[in-house]
């Protein structure tokens, strides 16, 4: 115990200066929410003055995306947590073992189907597939439901019909691409994942709670998860935004015959633009002058890793997971939609 | 960050989303549909803020829950002490932190600074689980995690079954163990400081009240031709309905344009409403579709051959009624046909300024 010493310099400090605020006479302390009045106040005096400074082209077009971006999102993170909050406060750990297989391999596979089942936007996939882990089930499973749900769901698939009328094949091939990206990240991460690349606070298991206290336990969960999970989703807003401005138009114009160039670059772009899993294929549709490899590597891309989600995967289960987990999903993401375009016979 | 703090955030971001989905201007930034989801959306946030607000301030009131041998002492500064139960006791859950589920003869003592000591079961002890705090003087603390979090000595996260009376335990994995020297402040609302981003939508939505994409957007985004037009076959436009001035939407407009072999648009007069833009020396009418959000908002143009919008500022919104100049939307103009306008009248901007 090396470190013993230290730990009790530690307390000593820690006593010295603000410990034990109930035995203590109490001295006013500037607290958050003292702080976030005074920005309240500020912002509204300077009302005018921000108005002026977001008049500029640019950042009006930013800002209106920003917005959007939250707007469209926030309501699908509230279901997310909430239905992470049922999964705490409901369910019992026990249940979920049962349901699932016990090896990871199988697993796997199960969380991937259950993903086609429920229709989730990306944002309401992280804090259940967090909760998920923390309930017990084998994180590559749950890491499986994460990239699958929001991918190949129902309402996803019937967009990209929509969108793409007249060729089933993009339907049929996005569905394998995806699924087989969620199913293959299951896998290595069974195979090679480390446990301690997740932040413990994503892994704590929520001791099984009585009748009584459910609810309570229930709107806690929820709540914390929204606070926490809505901070990063924010800042992956905040990125995608300024992307969305800065990225050059010619980028989706010019790529026309360049098939490789066009895959790159379409796959960056499913990154940047963040769009909603429902949405893209309309936006993929939209690049004419692009053959459909692409495309279909921009939709598989999409749902599965972009900078939105980046900044949810960092907040919620640790930056050292997302530096891996990230590369990783875009990776076999790009693989997988370039196997199923070529079985498929996209071309 | 304080409990306190993060429940008017949430109720702020909730009550903005009520806000615009109300008022109607959330259709500058979704689709009609998204209506029923915002407002639901931003109801639950609220509720959330509210309800822990409530009961914070209740618990702060009855200090002591009435569980059977329960002890919770000054759930205290923001923090809370929940569930001391069986015996359990939580005190000071501390300036920001929590201790919460002091279960089963466990005690959550001081949840401290802005750090929480979660889950002493099961006759586990989570001590000092704050800035600063050690982790566990921890005898089974199984489920410590986090107590410490950021402190100096650092996150030792997943403290289990400590070793019984010593001095942080046996801490399994000590994680980031020594980031910084004693009194360091570390990490210590780790999970909360990325919170204070709530603020920013909130902000956007209430003092800055972004407007509808415009001209901006369309210029950005030129390149990108209408998608539904992109597969379109000509079995799928019927004739334009009779009638001397037939209102078209400009997506259908561009779209019968570029890809309807029939020509159905050919020789009559239609009128349609949008924007003005002024890119590379022409006037077009443009309108913006989106799908989802105005994150995924593609334009569709027509370029106004003369008429008075050439002296019409970008983003006037105009109806114009005219008859298109046929053979003019190609793969090379990104499917923008020519117009020629015989009216162009100025319209007051739309409360909804999207195609669907």
């Amino acid at each position: 115990m090396s470190d013993g010493p230290g730990i009790i310099a530690v307390v000593n400090i820690v006593s010295d200066t603000e410990a034990e605020p109930g035995r203590r006479t109490r001295r006013f302390r500037i607290s958050s929410v003292e702080v976030l009045c005074a920005i309240l106040l500020i912002a509204i005096l300077a009302q005018g003055w921000l108005q002026d400074v977001f008049d500029v082209p640019a950042l009006r077009t930013g800002s209106t995306v920003f917005v959007a971006v939250c707007v469209q999102a926030l309501p699908f993170l509230v279901l997310g947590v909430l239905i992470s909050g049922a999964i705490a406060a409901f369910v019992p750990a026990r249940v979920l073992e049962k349901v699932l297989p016990r090896r990871a391999g199988a697993a796997v596979g199960v969380a991937g189907l259950a993903g086609v089942a429920l229709p989730g936007c990306e944002c309401a996939s992280v804090p259940v597939a967090r909760r998920l882990m923390g309930q017990g089930v084998a994180p590559a499973a749950a890491l499986t439901f994460l990239l699958a749900a929001p991918a190949v769901n129902p309402v996803v698939l019937v967009a990209t019909a929509v969108a793409f009328p007249g060729k089933p094949e993009m339907v049929l091939a996005r569905f394998a691409g995806s699924l087989a990206t969620a199913m293959v990240m299951g896998w290595l991460w069974a195979r090679w994942g480390k446990l301690e690349w997740i932040t413990a606070r994503a892994l704590r298991r929520l001791p099984d709670v009585a009748g009584g206290r459910r609810w309570r336990v229930f709107a806690e969960t929820a709540r914390t998860d929204l606070v926490e999970a809505g901070g990063f989703l924010v800042l992956g807003a905040l990125i995608s935004s300024a992307l969305n401005v800065l990225v050059p138009a010619r980028w989706f114009g010019v790529l026309g015959d360049q098939l490789v160039l066009g895959v790159v670059v379409l796959a960056v772009l499913a990154v940047v633009l963040a769009l909603c899993s429902e949405a893209d294929a309309f936006v993929a549709a939209s690049l004419t002058a692009l053959p459909l490899l692409p495309k279909l590597v921009f939709l598989v891309v999409g749902p599965a890793i972009d900078v939105k989600l980046f900044a949810l995967q960092a907040g919620t289960f640790g930056r050292s997971f997302a530096v891996r987990f990230a590369p990783a999903t875009f990776v076999v993401a790009v693989a997988c939609a370039l196997g199923a375009g070529f079985l498929v016979g996209v071309a | 960050m304080k409990r306190e703090t993060q429940n008017i955030l949430l109720i702020l971001l909730g009550g903005a989303l009520v806000k615009i989905a109300a008022n109607g201007d959330y259709l500058r930034y979704v689709k009609p549909a998204q209506q029923p989801w915002i407002i639901a959306g931003g109801a639950v946030m609220v509720l959330l803020g509210a309800v822990a607000i409530v009961r914070d301030l209740v618990a702060s009131r009855r200090p002591a829950l009435d569980d059977p041998g329960g002890h919770a002492e000054y759930g205290g500064h923001g923090g809370h002490a929940e569930y001391g139960e069986h015996g359990g006791r939580a005190e000071y859950g501390g300036h920001g932190g929590h201790a919460e589920y002091g279960e089963h003869g466990g005690r959550a003592e001081y949840g401290g600074h802005g750090g929480h000591a979660e889950y002493g079961e099961h006759g586990g002890h989570a001590e000092y689980g704050g800035r600063g705090g050690p982790g566990e003087h921890g005898s089974h603390a199984a489920h410590g995690s986090e107590a410490g979090l950021g402190g100096p000595g650092g996150h030792a996260s997943e403290v289990e079954l400590g070793g019984p009376g010593e001095h942080g335990g046996h801490a399994a994995h000590r994680d980031h163990a020594d980031h910084g020297s004693p009194g360091e402040h570390g990490d210590h609302s780790h999970s909360a400081r990325p919170a204070w981003l709530l603020l920013v939508p909130v902000l956007a939505v209430f003092l800055v009240a972004p407007p509808a994409l415009g001209a901006d957007s369309v210029i950005r985004t030129e390149a990108r031709a209408p998608s539904s037009a992109a597969v379109a076959n000509a079995a799928a436009f019927p004739p334009l309905p009779p009638g001397n001035v037939v209102p078209l939407a400009v997506n259908d407009f561009v779209t019968r344009a570029g890809w309807d072999a029939a020509g159905t648009l050919n020789g009559r007069t239609v009128s349609l409403t949008g924007f003005v833009v002024h890119t590379g020396g022409s006037t077009l009418l443009a309108r913006l579709v989106i799908s989802c959000c105005a994150a995924d908002a593609f334009p569709v143009t027509v370029r106004l051959r003369g008429g008075q919008a050439d002296h019409l500022a970008s983003d006037a919104w105009i109806q114009v009624t005219g008859q298109i100049v046929p053979g003019t939307a190609t793969k090379d103009n990104s499917y923008t046909p020519d117009f020629t306008p015989a009216s162009v009248t100025p319209v007051p901007t739309p409360k909804d300024p999207y195609e669907y």
